[in-house]
């Protein structure tokens, strides 16, 4: 009867599903392709942006894929000197390094 | 302090927008969320008057102290998560305004609360709001209202009006650095006295040098040339006839961010801002926890 969806299903993560899946596509290129739940644009463009200016990172994209289902596919591309776990590692260290800075000031 | 202005230098763009963002839809605040409504012979209908009441800002300063009410072990709602409110007015003679003054927090009748929470024009809240009280309905003689409700935690993309802020302005401006030494060789000597007139707080005229210098305000760093200010100076530039791009040099190295914030009253400015860089700090240690999972 009611059409309006669930809002708290945006936010909250269930125990069935886990926050990030990882799919690895042509095993010899380091593509790395990561699905994460119950993520928007507010951390996806962040990193995104940062991810293209590591040096080791030729591309990287994010989108969601329809506006009512929450989760956002990332997409990284490597050169093979660190694998798209690793890159993705470090962006989340500086961001975080960086907010930290700024709750000081 | 309900509305202020931040200033971020050598920051990228992406960082303010996500920040925007959070301040937007992912700040807590507390708000009324259950209505229990017993008798209401206004002329306004029932949800009418919910909606209202939902909208109303709370003082939620102390909300880290409370959870949200679906993580609570309490059945409905508890001291620990919500806090009762109860408003009760009857118009006995003539026309009467129902304020949100009104509504008074009965928590002690219900569980032994902690918390303090009320709108923010209570009478109790020891600092006094300058603006006036809000007005939730108006009723005419013999009508009355009353009804109990519940105010929940809530962040605003559960719905709108868990959002601590009314308007938020995000403004980039490149870096203008105005060149003393051309200005000094291009105006005359009363052009000087005028230029230091105009614009006191910004400009000292030191006799004799017979130069122009900057004040002491903006050498420390206190005032900015905003846009109006830079705005008035060309125009003053161009009314002398002196061509303004000579003076005025655009220096692009550090991009500033100004970020205008003017909240409802549930929370001051600086408290969304840390309470922002929290949550974000948050989210990224979340999901870097779940990467490192993956390795």
């Amino acid at each position: 009867m009611n059409n309006i969806p669930n809002s708290l299903d945006s936010i909250i993560l269930s125990d069935k599903i886990c926050k990030i899946e990882y799919s690895k596509k042509k095993e010899n290129l380091n593509y790395g392709i990561f699905k994460i739940q119950r993520e928007d644009h507010t951390i996806g463009e962040l990193i995104q942006t940062h991810l293209l200016k590591e040096k080791n990172v030729i591309f990287s994209g994010y989108k969601q894929i329809h506006p009512l289902e929450h989760y956002i596919v990332l997409k990284i591309i490597t050169n093979g000197v660190i694998s798209p776990i690793e890159a993705f590692d470090l962006v989340l260290k500086d961001l975080y390094i960086e907010f930290s800075l700024l709750e000081e000031n | 302090e309900f509305e202020s202005t931040f200033l971020f230098r050598n920051i990228d763009f992406s960082l303010i927008n996500s920040l925007r963002r959070i301040i937007i839809s992912e700040v807590p605040t507390i708000a009324i969320d259950l209505v229990c409504i017993e008798s209401n012979t206004s002329s306004l209908h029932d949800e009418f008057i919910v909606h209202r009441l939902s909208l109303l800002p709370l003082f939620s300063e102390n909300i880290d102290e409370i959870k949200y009410s679906r993580e609570c072990e309490c059945d409905n709602y508890c001291s620990f998560c919500s806090s009762v409110f109860e408003l009760n007015v009857t118009a006995k003679e003539g026309i009467k305004y129902v304020f949100s003054t009104d509504l008074i927090e009965i928590s002690n009748r219900f569980y032994n609360s902690k918390n303090e929470n009320f709108p923010i024009h209570s009478s109790s809240l020891f600092k006094s709001y300058s603006d006036p009280k809000i007005i939730i309905a108006k009723l005419n003689k013999g009508q009355r209202i009353k009804l109990t409700c519940v105010a929940k935690k809530g962040i605003g993309k559960m719905h709108a009006k868990w959002s601590p802020i009314s308007i938020l302005k995000i403004k980039t401006e490149p870096n203008l650095k105005i060149d003393l030494e051309a200005l000094n060789s291009l105006m005359g000597d009363n052009l000087k006295e005028k230029i230091s007139k105009t614009f006191s707080e910004f400009f000292k005229f030191e006799k004799h040098i017979s130069k122009v210098n900057f004040s002491d305000l903006y050498l420390n760093g206190r005032i900015f040339f905003f846009e109006k200010t830079l705005s008035s100076l060309v125009e003053f530039f161009l009314q002398e006839k002196i061509d303004p791009l000579k003076i005025i040099i655009n220096k692009q190295e550090e991009k500033v961010f100004y970020i205008h914030i003017e909240s409802t009253g549930a929370l001051s400015c600086k408290l969304i801002l840390k309470s922002a860089i929290q949550i974000m700090k948050q989210k990224l240690n979340f999901i870097g926890i779940h990467v490192e999972k993956l390795n």
